[in-house]
């Protein structure tokens, strides 16, 4: 037996299942494939990122070398761009 | 430079990349037809009608022919692991500030072909035909259920889109006793434009697709089909009819033909540019509804039912599900050019 339940602040509908319900071990899992290579990421690996726009870094380290907590860097692939004005066209 | 486009019936902005438009070839050929799978005996063929629940709600059948027996042309049985549930009282509580209803409706399986065919292009049109007759019957008959507000007719072809792991063409009814939010928006913004122009919004889309011609993919017999301005996904394709009409089930049936005919070219097309991709197709038409003061006044002038079909090539993730922004690498105009020239 299923239920509908709205969500108070979209007003969306969902079908919740009550009887037939799924646990933990009933969905799926994706196995995760380790592959080889190097990380980008990682400390060390710094040249291989675009410049850090911000880091969270012990005192003495420079910009786009090792020794960061946090780093903040621009996506490769950005889905949008920081330049130009808002035009509505 | 990406843009920002607004649909402009629910008012939903999509990014869509103008440069670097991904190539139909650019995306990882994932064939629905090389998805590799040990199939059971598929309970969907003919001869084996007794693998489906009973009853048979409703079949196109060769004169003669019992129910759940060979000699039809499309079939239609009860879920196997429904959904919902047909029987009872629609129930409206509250739990705290919260709302729910219990889980009443319909959940039906349309078989379009008595054969082992997977892919709704690859079908006879005459197939194709006989399964809106019978998507038509069924939403019709729903209708008339005072319980139930919407059936939404849908297809999941190919495991990125949903299906199961029968590989046979068919396509699923979920009647419900509320409406579903996705129409809803459609059904709003519809509203308002009509209030404020005096004109069917989607007319006004066709109409402006037309006269364009950049996003149109293929036109006709009075149906058209076109990638949308603000398509969330590449090569998303719409089908609508050019006279305008709410209700999908009041289709005249000497347009069934003409219809499927379109359906099968637009799905044949998608099929060679993307190589036999996943897709989901789904119908948006007007709810059931029973004249009501002050409801559904203009509905017959302001909607417009229309089929949407998304072949699944990208995923949808965190900034998607957070912003309900889509983010679109095919500008739909390529979309439409490389389904339009392809035979």
């Amino acid at each position: 037996m299923a239920e509908l339940r709205r969500d108070p602040i979209t007003g969306r509908w969902v079908i919740i299942e009550v009887d037939k319900v799924k646990n933990p071990s009933d969905y799926e899992v994706e196995t995760h494939v380790k592959r080889g290579g190097v990380c980008p990421f990682c400390p060390g690996n710094e040249s291989m990122t675009p410049p850090e726009i911000f880091a969270v870094r012990e005192g003495g380290s420079k910009p786009n070398t090792p020794g960061w907590q946090v780093r903040v860097i621009p996506n490769k692939f950005p889905a949008l761009r920081v330049e130009g004005n808002i035009d509505r066209i | 430079m990406p843009e920002f486009r607004k649909d402009p019936i629910i008012g939903r902005w999509v990014i869509v990349a103008t440069e670097r438009a991904r190539r139909p070839s650019d995306f990882v050929p994932h064939s629905v037809s090389e998805e590799k799978m040990a199939e059971p005996p598929c309970p969907f063929c003919e001869g084996r009608e007794d693998q489906t629940p009973p009853p048979e709600i409703f079949a196109i059948r060769n004169p003669g022919t019992k129910p759940c027996s060979p000699g039809w042309k499309v079939r239609v049985v009860p879920s196997v692991s429904p959904v919902l549930k047909v029987e009872g009282k629609v129930e409206r509580h509250g739990k705290g500030m919260y709302d729910v209803v219990n889980g009443i409706g319909a959940h039906e399986i349309i078989i379009e072909t008595p054969q082992h065919i997977y892919n709704m292009a690859d079908l006879p049109e005459q197939q194709i035909t006989d399964s809106i007759t019978a998507y038509i019957e069924r939403m019709t008959d729903l209708g008339r259920d005072p319980r139930l507000k919407y059936a939404l007719l849908f297809k999941n072809y190919g495991l990125a889109a949903g299906s199961g792991k029968i590989r046979h063409a068919h396509s699923q009814l979920i009647a419900m006793p509320v409406n579903p939010i996705r129409l809803k928006d459609e059904l709003v913004g519809s509203r308002q434009y009509f209030e404020y122009k005096e004109r069917c919004i989607f007319c006004d889309v066709i109409k402006q697709e037309m006269d364009t011609g950049k996003r149109i993919v293929a036109d006709v017999d009075g149906f058209v089909a076109f990638t949308p301005f603000a398509s969330r996904f590449p090569f998303e394709t719409w089908i609508l009819p050019k006279k305008h009409s709410a209700d999908f089930a009041h289709l005249p049936v000497d347009k069934r033909a003409d219809l499927a005919r379109t359906l099968k070219l637009v799905l044949t097309k998608l099929k060679k540019a993307l190589v036999d991709p996943a897709y989901n197709i789904i119908l948006h038409t007007a709810p059931f509804r029973v004249p009501k003061a002050g409801y559904w006044r203009t509905i017959d002038d302001d909607f417009h039912w229309h089929l949407e079909i998304m072949p699944r090539l990208t995923r949808v993730a965190g900034f998607e599900w957070g912003s309900g922004f889509y983010i679109n690498p095919t500008p739909p105009e390529d979309a439409a050019k490389y389904l339009s020239e392809i035979e």
